[in-house]
């Protein structure tokens, strides 16, 4: 369950109104949250809005959004990727999520063993099943960055899974129902993966492809493997060695970032490629394959940068 | 294959090893020790002290270039601590003025930087071929200027493309400016190689010129042979599963023998697989244009 705070609904406004001036020096790497283009964003209004959550449960719960907001605020940052997202692509971001448990509602609900799996449905139409055993750490988030969802994001509520991509955290959720068997929706339905578990990524944001550089250089970016975890991320240089990075660890769930320092030796273009290990010792295979279908890119980022006198 | 005995081999080349004229020509040493500057060869660890239970302070970049101030017994010490020097391929310093005169193709080009990466096409994505190290000579059989660089192709000895390179890591190749005395053409010129010293000598006549250390590799019979010169570079070496492309300077002796240039490794002083004779790409690039056809390499083991 991820990390506990509690607001009132007053507290909760004023830290809204507050986060809408606040500076963002805290993250450094900003990467704009991608959208999935689609030709209507549902427009909800908070008090037309309610989430119901049932099947296999004790207890149904209906919830108003002022109902969602009572309930204790957990927070939380974690990445969110999209399984199209090719190696060292723009459509991964981290952002700071706040919303409910999904944990807890889980108790309020009583959920049935025979349960294995959560559906939920949006208010565009679009359904998904995500296993109960990866839903552990789940938020239903009406906060990103400490303020309210916009409609394009997912307001009033999505779900927030840690390690999973985007396609398996629905936006605009009005219903939640546990079940034994899975509804899958638009993407599985065409191939993709049913788990939509994140695979090893590792980006290269800085210098950017062809950026000329001279002198030293320090080359920065992200590594993410959900809720493995990162333990070592390596550069390697026109086919040469690997070399160990320095690593900055985020919070549970963000990416981890990681940097080093390479002087090159002539001028010309060099070949810059990044690999990444999870926490159970696997690595990310050391070629540029950037097929994303059907379980995600599992390619490494290469970029060129070119090394002036 | 001619096969000399010891004592016949002295009497042919006039070297006496008591010989009096030793002390008149000073010796040139060419040891890895000689230059300023040196390759990593691996991600090497940089140590506090020449010790290796002392600290690890940072690692080099494979492939980086740094600035040597002295070596210690195995050790190279440089400002930002201790290297072995089995991590670190001494090389001559840098030039990155480029080439300052037309060439004709073909021509023998030589390593400059640190390495060279060969890639299938004229661009730093496409897909790797080989990396040669510091040293390395190839056949370069054209040239191509793309918007921002210009791009060698490589061929092998027999002729045959191997792929392209950037331009700016390579020179077109020299006579060494080490050449230290050759005295006369008409003196005589042998080596004698001891692999139990894993030291190289070469003689003018009876006077020592110049002394080396070299690495052993295959197995070779003790005796005189004939050196026969065979290729500046472009030969590629097989060894223990791993392919070397553009081998430098290698003579061929008693038929199936090889002195080569290595520029993989800094063993030398001790036995390294590979060709029976390895040395630096230095000393090959001086004994390739010092020696001649028809002169004699003696062997001790």
């Amino acid at each position: 369950v991820p990390e506990k705070s509690t607001f009132t609904r007053r507290q909760f406004l004023l830290r809204v109104a507050k986060s809408e001036t606040a500076a963002s020096e805290n993250q450094p790497i900003q990467q704009p949250l991608f959208q999935q283009r689609i030709k209507h964003i549902p427009q909800i209004e908070a008090h037309h809005w309610s989430l119901t959550l049932g099947g296999l449960v004790q207890t149904p719960i209906f919830l108003t959004y002022d109902d969602l907001l009572g309930l204790p605020v957990h927070t939380m940052t974690c990445v969110i990727g999209c399984i199209n997202n090719k190696p060292g692509g723009k459509f991964i971001a981290s952002a700071k999520w706040g919303g409910v448990a999904l944990a807890e509602l889980r108790n309020q609900l009583q959920v049935q063993p025979e349960a294995r799996y959560a559906r939920f449905q949006a208010g565009d139409g679009y359904v998904t099943s995500v296993k109960l055993e990866q839903l552990q750490d789940a938020l239903l988030v009406y906060l990103m960055d400490d303020k309210p969802l916009l409609p394009a994001h997912g307001f009033p509520v999505r779900l927030i899974v840690p390690g999973l991509y985007g396609y398996k955290m629905p936006k605009w959720i009005q219903r939640i129902s546990f079940s034994d068997t899975p509804r899958y929706g638009f993407w599985e339905e065409q191939g993709w993966s049913k788990d939509g578990a994140v695979q090893i990524t590792s980006s290269i944001l800085s210098p950017r492809h062809l950026d000329p550089v001279a002198g030293i250089i320090r080359l920065s970016g992200i590594a993410y493997a959900g809720q493995r975890g990162i333990s070592q991320v390596e550069v390697n240089i026109d086919g040469g060695g690997w070399m160990s990075t320095h690593l900055i660890a985020g919070d549970r769930h963000d990416w981890t970032r990681w940097h080093i320092d390479w002087t090159p030796s002539a001028p010309g273009d060099y070949l810059v490629t990044v690999r990444a290990t999870d926490s159970s010792g696997l690595t990310q295979p050391d070629n540029d394959d950037a097929s994303v279908y059907p379980e995600g890119a599992k390619g490494t980022h290469r970029i060129i940068i070119r090394a002036q006198a | 294959l001619h096969q000399y005995s010891r004592r016949q081999f002295l009497k042919i080349s006039g070297i006496s090893i008591f010989g009096s004229q030793l002390a008149k020509f000073p010796l040139l040493d060419i040891l890895p020790d000689f230059h300023q500057q040196g390759r990593a060869l691996t991600s090497a660890p940089v140590h506090l002290y020449p010790d290796e239970n002392s600290a690890t302070l940072t690692r080099l970049w494979p492939d980086s270039v740094v600035r040597l101030l002295d070596c210690q017994e195995n050790w190279y010490r440089f400002p930002g601590g201790f290297v072995h020097r089995h991590n670190i391929q001494p090389m001559t310093p840098l030039d990155l003025q480029g080439q300052t005169s037309a060439l004709d193709f073909p021509f023998w080009g030589e390593v400059v930087g640190p390495v060279a990466v060969v890639r299938e096409w004229c661009a730093a994505d496409a897909p790797l071929v080989t990396r040669i190290g510091h040293g390395g000579v190839a056949l370069i059989t054209g040239a191509l200027s793309t918007d921002y660089d210009e791009w060698y192709q490589l061929a092998d000895e027999n002729g045959q493309a191997l792929g392209w390179v950037q331009a700016v890591h390579w020179r077109a190749t020299t006579e060494t400016s080490h050449a230290p005395f050759s005295l006369s053409p008409l003196y005589q010129r042998s080596a004698v190689i001891d692999l139990k010293t894993y030291s190289l000598t070469a003689f003018e006549d009876n006077a020592p010129v110049l002394r080396s250390t070299v690495a052993k590799g295959s197995h070779i019979p003790a005796g005189v042979y004939v050196a026969q010169k065979y290729t500046p570079g472009g030969k590629c070496l097989n060894i223990n599963h791993h392919t070397f492309h553009a081998v430098p300077w290698m003579i061929r002796f008693g038929d199936q023998y090889e002195i080569s240039s290595v520029y993989w490794h800094n063993q030398f002083g001790s036995a390294a697989p590979g060709s029976a004779v390895q040395v630096t790409p230095l000393l090959g690039k001086w004994l390739y244009h010092w020696l001649r056809e028809g002169d004699l390499i003696q062997i001790i083991s």
